[in-house]
């Protein structure tokens, strides 16, 4: 009886065993991997910030954000040129719309979620690769990938922008690279 | 995902005393329900609980069929067919329930933002949720769908994208070669049933104009910088000359529709009603309030109002 259920309980994890779902928070890793708590020996390089409903694919948010405010354009040339140890130029991406409100508060249904509060939680704890403190996100306006520009502040969850694409645009906004899985 | 569920249902269905077997011959210790994949508290859409833990479970989006899944690698603009298959062109073998508007930049093209075929009339935001909430189509189930966020949306609008300004243009342009699929952002009507509840009501299409009456040859402004629809994005046949719009300020008709700041009712030249709309709920609230977002596809933009009001919605799947 006891080797029967042995058995069975390790059938179980075998099967099972490649589900683990990845979180909103969770830690990504250069090494392609996810935890919910700071691994040692591991190299941050960003964090989960929404997951599908079946948490099977979702964005990643780097940990640092632009060294200083950026107009669309550049902020679209610096994303696609942003890398980390274990991911490559075009591997991050200025975040559209759709993936920028998702970063901070925000509200479905009267529902609010405060991936604000809840991602800057995460960052105060995670180290960059280089050994030095995560960047929390700001209560400012971060540009979105996008003609008008569209331009949200996560901690309020506004949603604004304007300033125009053009290389030479002098309206300019912090600038937060995101990747996905 | 098939193994996964197999196993769940084989240590949940085929043996629901484990638990209590497995405390009694005192051998093992219950092995954590997050670790054999049981890490929700709450699934809509159904779920199987966790023999060790009752207030842990699996979600599954419901017996009796595969979850929907892509194919192929996806791209923006493609037709979805029922079978998971997508295609630039339409296939007239095949059950299309779909568009992609938006392919997730994993850079795998295995999921992405599927925009429904049909264009429901204009109802209530709370309409719109329940609608999507329930909205399903051959291949996808209920669950799979919902109302656009505001995010989602906003794929469909031109601009979405720092390096295209076409997406609404080419989605449209899509939608015309599948029989039964319906345009985004065309709404127009001689009347409706509800009156014109603020002056700044301008977005939407639940004013009754039927029974105005236009000073004939008042101030016309058809070319009001704001608003161009009829002449830009409506192929009705219709010259432009014989629409109008009227911009007089101090005019305000019984039941009281059109002021100047209703730029978006509009009238055949001769005094028949028109009014005209391409304002979409959104699933997201403005953050600061209880308002739900709306965006006008064809202004560019997105606001908030009352939910009371009437829009367009589209149901949208994000898989």
């Amino acid at each position: 009886m006891k080797t029967f259920f042995s058995t069975l309980l390790l059938s179980s994890f075998l099967l099972a065993g490649s589900a683990a779902a990845v979180e909103v928070g969770d830690i990504y890793y250069s090494d392609k991997t996810f935890s919910s708590s700071v691994q040692s020996g591991k190299k941050a390089i960003g964090v989960v910030y929404w997951v599908s409903t079946n948490k099977d694919f979702g964005y990643i948010v780097a940990l640092e954000e632009a060294p200083s405010t950026m107009n669309v354009f550049n902020a679209n040339v610096h994303c696609l040129e942003y890398y980390t140890e274990g991911t490559l130029a075009g591997d991050w991406k200025l975040p559209q719309r759709i993936e920028l409100v998702r970063l901070g508060k925000h509200r479905v249904n009267n529902a609010t979620v405060d991936n604000y509060a809840k991602i800057n939680a995460v960052l105060a704890k995670v180290t960059k690769a280089n050994g030095s403190k995560a960047t929390a996100l700001g209560n400012k306006n971060y540009v979105a990938n996008s003609t008008y520009p569209y331009a949200v502040n996560p901690y309020s969850g506004a949603i604004g922008g304007g300033g125009g694409n053009a290389q030479s645009s002098g309206t300019k906004y912090s600038v937060r690279c995101v990747t996905a899985f | 995902m098939t193994k996964q569920l197999f196993a769940l249902l084989l240590t949940t269905a085929a043996f629901p005393g484990l638990a209590q077997a497995a405390d009694e011959i005192n051998c093992t210790a219950s092995p954590e329900c997050a670790t054999l994949g049981y890490t929700q508290t709450n699934c809509p859409k159904g779920g199987i609980r966790c023999p060790f833990d009752k207030t842990k479970m699996f979600c599954v989006s419901g017996f009796g069929g595969e979850d929907f899944s892509f194919k192929n690698t996806i791209y923006q603009y493609q037709i979805v067919f029922a079978d998971g298959s997508t295609g630039t062109y339409y296939d007239d073998k095949k059950d299309p329930i779909g568009i992609i508007t938006y392919v997730h930049p994993n850079g795998q093209g295995n999921h992405g933002l599927i925009m429904s075929l049909d264009q429901p009339p204009v109802e209530s935001r709370a309409f719109a949720l329940h609608y999507c909430a329930n909205y399903t189509t051959k291949g996808t189930k209920v669950g799979d769908w919902h109302l656009a966020d505001i995010g989602e949306i906003g794929t469909m609008q031109n601009g979405d994208e720092i390096d295209n300004t076409t997406q609404l243009n080419t989605i449209n342009n899509i939608l015309k070669t599948i029989p039964g699929a319906q345009a985004l952002g065309v709404s127009f009507s001689y009347y409706y049933s509800r009156k014109c509840s603020h002056s700044n009501a301008y977005l939407w299409v639940d004013c009754d104009v039927s029974s105005l009456s236009c000073p004939h040859n008042s101030r016309y402004d058809f070319d009001n910088s704001s608003r161009r629809y009829p002449s830009n994005y409506l192929n009705l046949g219709v010259n432009s000359k014989n629409w109008y719009y009227n911009s007089s300020s101090d005019y305000n008709p019984a039941p009281g529709c059109a002021n100047v700041y209703d730029d978006s009712s509009y009238y055949i030249y001769g005094g028949y009603p028109f009014y005209y709309s391409s304002s979409y709920w959104s699933a997201s609230d403005n953050p600061s309030g209880s308002t739900p977002y709306v965006v006008d596809l064809y202004q560019n933009n997105q606001t908030t109002t009352n939910s009371a009001q009437k829009g367009h919605f589209r149901c949208v799947a994000y898989l």
